[in-house]
């Protein structure tokens, strides 16, 4: 049972993991943090539930579509709410992000009810692995995630945008001199970042066969945490704090009690800002 | 523009005597339950938003957890009414101070952190709260919440309808405002306005800059704990649900269009944010979305509110760097 | 002049003709809070249909001692923050005689004290948590308690299935408590060992962490005290992770056709128990049957709306002897005996709940069939 946990977990962990690599992507470029990521996620999530439940379109394709969805909000929100209020500081982008969180959710609340939506099972067999079964849907979510990232390394490691965000992210009035377009980097920024949330609403509806309006509020927050455990700038640290997020999750489903698993996202959250604010692999950054 | 601007206008008692006279006379005039209820909501809001104002307006201080307090205030009063008969006139204050405690305990550990970081552990505070509330059922019945609490009773005489409330709640609103009120006028409250000017310049001139800060949390949370109390014994059943995140973010959009920093920008904004949707039933439906709207709006607009000090969600902090595209221009003030 | 007077008349005829039922007396309104958006809001929507097919016939008829019936709905989302509102609003409001909802248990029991103390009658139609109808003069329920039901499920899972070793998994509000309890209690009475317990929010939607330490347990039986959304979800989940040797079963809350349209292949055999049959003969429930149909996409009603209309036609019942009074129209219903509904024969205990007899419900080749008894 303690390998199926961890796959569990591995799997949860990596849906995180999509959704705090935006948050990483954005404040390391833009030193920024925006509250709407999660219906941003949730958006996508309900794209893929049309492309899957309505239109009866293959899973590649509504992971697409959503991923679609993702980036043009991002490009939206971009545009409305950090162009304009970018060199105010940090809190009027994320107030507005905040009206930005709640206008998506309740409108999708009137616009489609607050219920659950069911999304169709795909990959339902199983495998044995070292004796004990596994969803063959985890391993496929797992692949997804990890193309995802490897697909986002190579952009930023290897095309002249990710230079440039690379080069923004480490000092922007430099980047800004050797002629970078920082408006174009940001936008980018965003829209990938929120391009990976909507890949991650997708997968989530899949795994779990439902969407509903209000669930991005949660995993906006959990993805945060992670973001946070990893320093807030680090791709790797996100990922790394995603995963343990989610294992831990699972073991005190296991060990403790199944109320309990929410709450050990928060805790990680507060005890690294308390501890170690500048996470398990950030630069050390002024926060206090 | 001043820093702070009440006292000229409300030491006048041309100004506030008729307003609270109004105020008095309302509920014999309106005799509406519906309308009462609304009123009553307004006050309750009032007290909410104008304690939030004291640590995110006064003092600075990015707090994302108030209504974490009100529902700790208004779990305790909830607990007290419900399991040892204690009357309403106890259980405010207690509420209040049980808020306040909590307040301390988690003020000591956060308000080292700036900014967005502050935001952030408030916000993880918050969901830990309400996560806690929901699993420890022998305190506070989890997830079925507490039921049958006792309306507020003096003397005998227990509060039925919307009027008796709306009369409590007022008392509370004039207490609150005034305390705040004198608050500000002191030597307290000039620090808490120091230390969001420039922490640097107040800690040089010997203000005790996180016990101050923590002075300004501690009296917020206390207040917001006295108005769950309230709460609790006008709803009459309280449970978890009602004191998430989303709570606090609504508390804070009223702070924000009312205009932060002043005594009378949180109460215009609470009132103007309870009453707009009640206008028309078709805004109702939407309230939420009104407020999302409303908020991005007023960031974008004014961001000052409708009476606020201008700047104060502006003011970067001192030693980050400006963010964003900071770039030929000179670093936005 | 003459013609003037004869175009009157001719109007007047046209309108007095015309009109419908041109009521002289108000309505007798009575109550509904129930869940119309939100998670539930399929059931409210449901109860809504079952329950203006009843208001219709009623009226039909000549309302209430000559007074058509109104239903009042609130919207509860079945919150208990709601519930307990709109009982304030509905017992402020003077032409309101009596309540009819809500859904959850949870939910009537949050409102419960507000009534008790207006004294306004709550008659929900589905509450079975065996503590709500005794604790308040003013509360009745008529779907049965969890007593009952869980004690028949009990049953149904160690004498007629021959399970031993059962793993509970329960919904964590004042219901999916009683639920398991009252099941735990008798299936340990019958000789069977109860392996693992669990209980989940009714926020949550991942159950993997959950099931999957269920299974170490290695029960051969699972009970799921919850409603049929989170039933399918946990079905689909429980599928998903190969997890095919144990016997499911669940009280009649799972029982509805959108239990097979999201759970699938996952919920083929699942157990579960019913007090309303779509094949009863009786005329009057196959006539409900068809007039539910035409209304609903051709979609029969399932319990919740077979027992909304039974609550319905009651409360109009009571009303029509009682009179609009509030006092009065509780005392005639705590009466009331032998009341023969579409979901069977109706009496209340001095409990103010029904005892429920339960028919076998299994899921075959993707619907639901009865099983002999």
């Amino acid at each position: 049972m303690l390998l199926q946990q961890v796959v569990n977990g591995l799997t949860q962990g990596s849906l995180y993991a999509l959704v705090a690599i935006g948050f990483v992507i954005i404040f390391g470029t833009m030193n920024l943090v925006t509250f709407a990521h999660g219906e941003v996620y949730m958006v996508g999530a309900f794209m893929g539930y049309f492309a899957l439940s309505w239109w009866h379109l293959p899973w590649p394709v509504a992971l697409l579509l959503g991923m679609a969805a993702g980036w043009i909000l991002g490009v939206l929100t971009e545009k409305v709410a950090f162009r304009p209020m970018r060199t105010l500081g940090h809190m009027p982008p994320l107030l507005i992000t905040i009206g930005i969180s709640i206008v998506l959710k309740e409108a999708v609340v009137i616009l489609l009810g607050a219920e659950n939506r069911p999304v169709p099972s795909i990959y339902e067999q199983t495998i044995q692995v070292w004796g004990s079964q596994v969803s063959v849907l985890q391993f496929v979510i797992l692949g997804i995630v990890v193309l995802l990232i490897v697909a986002l390394q190579l952009l930023i490691q290897a095309t002249k945008i990710g230079r440039a965000m690379r080069a923004t992210a480490q000092d922007h009035e430099a980047a800004y001199a050797m002629g970078v377009n920082a408006d174009r980097v940001f936008n980018i920024a965003f829209a990938l970042a929120s391009c990976l949330g909507g890949a991650a609403g997708v997968l989530v509806g899949i795994y779990y066969n439902a969407v509903y309006a209000t669930m991005g509020g949660m995993a906006g927050l959990k993805g945060f945490a992670a973001c946070i455990f990893g320093g807030l700038t680090s791709i790797p640290g996100a990922i790394l704090g995603a995963l343990i997020i989610g294992v831990v999750e699972n073991l005190t489903v296991q060990f403790i009690a199944s109320g309990y698993r929410d709450i050990i996202a928060f805790l990680v959250m507060v005890l690294v800002l308390i501890v170690r604010p500048q996470g398990l692999l950030g630069s050390k950054m002024r926060v206090v | 523009m001043p820093l702070y601007s009440f006292t000229p206008r409300w030491d006048n008692k041309r100004v506030w005597l008729p307003v609270l006279g109004a105020l008095l006379l309302f509920p014999l005039v309106v005799r509406s339950e519906y309308l009462l209820n609304v009123a009553v909501l307004a006050g309750i809001y009032v007290i909410l938003s104008s304690s939030l104002n004291i640590t995110n307006g006064y003092t600075g201080l990015f707090s994302f957890g108030h209504a974490a307090f009100y529902g700790i205030g208004a779990y305790t009063a909830a607990i007290l009414a419900t399991r040892h008969a204690v009357p309403f006139w106890l259980t405010f204050p207690l509420a209040g101070i049980v808020a306040g405690l909590s307040g301390v305990a988690i003020a000591l550990p956060t308000l080292r952190l700036k900014g967005i970081f502050l935001a952030l552990i408030t916000i993880g505070f918050q969901e830990i709260v309400f996560l806690v509330t929901l699993n420890w059922v022998s305190l506070t019945r989890g997830p079925m919440g507490i039921p049958a609490i006792p309306p507020p009773a003096i003397a005998g005489y227990s509060f039925g309808g919307n009027r008796d409330y709306y009369y409590l709640i007022l008392l509370l609103n004039v207490l609150v405002l005034f305390l705040i009120a004198r608050i500000m006028d002191s030597r307290v409250g000039r620090a808490f306005i120091a230390i969001r000017e420039d922490e640097v310049a107040a800690q040089a001139v010997g203000i005790p800059v996180f016990p101050t800060k923590v002075l300004s949390f501690v009296i917020a949370t206390a207040m917001a704990g006295v108005a769950g109390a309230f709460f609790a014994h006008h709803a009459r059943f309280v449970s978890a649900d009602s004191f998430r995140l989303d709570e606090t973010f609504v508390i804070l959009t009223m702070l924000i269009v009312g205009g932060m920093g002043t005594l009378v920008g949180p109460v215009i904004g609470a009132v103007f944010l309870v009453i707009l949707p009640e206008v028309s039933r078709f805004l109702v439906q939407f309230r939420e979305i009104v407020y999302g709207a409303i908020l991005i709006l007023v960031i974008l607009f004014r961001p000052q509110g409708i009476a606020g000090v201008p700047g104060i969600i502006h003011s970067p902090t001192r030693r980050s760097k400006p963010p964003g595209a900071a770039l030929p221009e000179a670093p936005a003030e | 002049m003459q013609r003037q007077f004869w175009i009157l008349v001719a109007l007047a005829a046209m309108v007095l003709a015309g009109a419908p039922r041109a009521w002289s007396a108000e309505p007798i309104s009575v109550g509904l809070s129930a869940p119309m958006t939100g998670n539930y809001a399929e059931y409210g929507n449901n109860w809504k249909k079952a329950m203006d097919i009843a208001v219709e016939k009623i009226n039909q008829k000549g309302g209430i001692k000559g007074r058509p019936l109104q239903l009042v709905v609130e919207d509860s989302k079945s919150d208990p923050k709601d519930s307990a509102q709109i009982a304030q609003k509905f017992v402020s409001d003077p032409r309101i005689v009596a309540e009819l909802g809500d859904f959850t248990s949870t939910a009537c029991m949050a409102a419960q004290p507000i009534y008790d103390r207006a004294g306004m009658v709550q008659l929900s139609p589905t509450a079975s948590h065996p503590e709500f109808a005794p604790k308040s003069p003013w509360s009745f329920g008529i779907v049965g308690t969890q007593a009952e039901e869980g004690a028949f499920m009990a049953g149904y899972t160690v004498e007629k299935e021959g399970k031993k070793k059962i793993a509970v998994l329960y919904i964590n509000n004042d219901w999916g408590i009683a639920a398991q309890d009252q099941y735990i209690k008798r299936a340990k009475e019958l000789g069977a060992q109860i392996v693992a317990v669990e209980n989940f929010f009714d926020r949550d939607k991942d159950f993997t962490g959950v099931l999957t330490k269920l299974r170490g347990s290695k029960p051969d039986a699972l009970y799921i005290p919850s409603m049929y959304n989170e039933g399918a979800l946990i079905s689909k989940q429980r599928e998903k992770l190969g997890w095919n040797d144990v016997a499911v079963f669940g009280p009649g809350s799972l029982y509805s056709p959108k239990l097979l349209e999201i759970g699938g292949s996952a919920v083929e055999g699942l157990h579960t128990s019913t007090i309303f049959m779509e094949t009863d003969p009786r005329p009057e429930v196959q006539e409900f049957i068809k007039t539910f149909k035409a209304r609903n996409n051709n979609v029969p009603p399932n319990m919740f709306a077979a027992v909304a209309y039974d609550a319905l036609m009651i409360m109009a019942n009571a009303i029509d002897k009682a009179g609009p009074d509030r006092k009065a129209i509780r005392d005639e219903l705590a009466k009331m005996r032998d009341y023969v509904g579409m979901t069977g024969k109706i009496s209340f205990t001095e409990r103010r709940d029904v005892k429920r007899s339960y028919h076998y419900l299994i899921v075959q080749n993707g619907a639901w069939a009865l099983l002999e008894k």
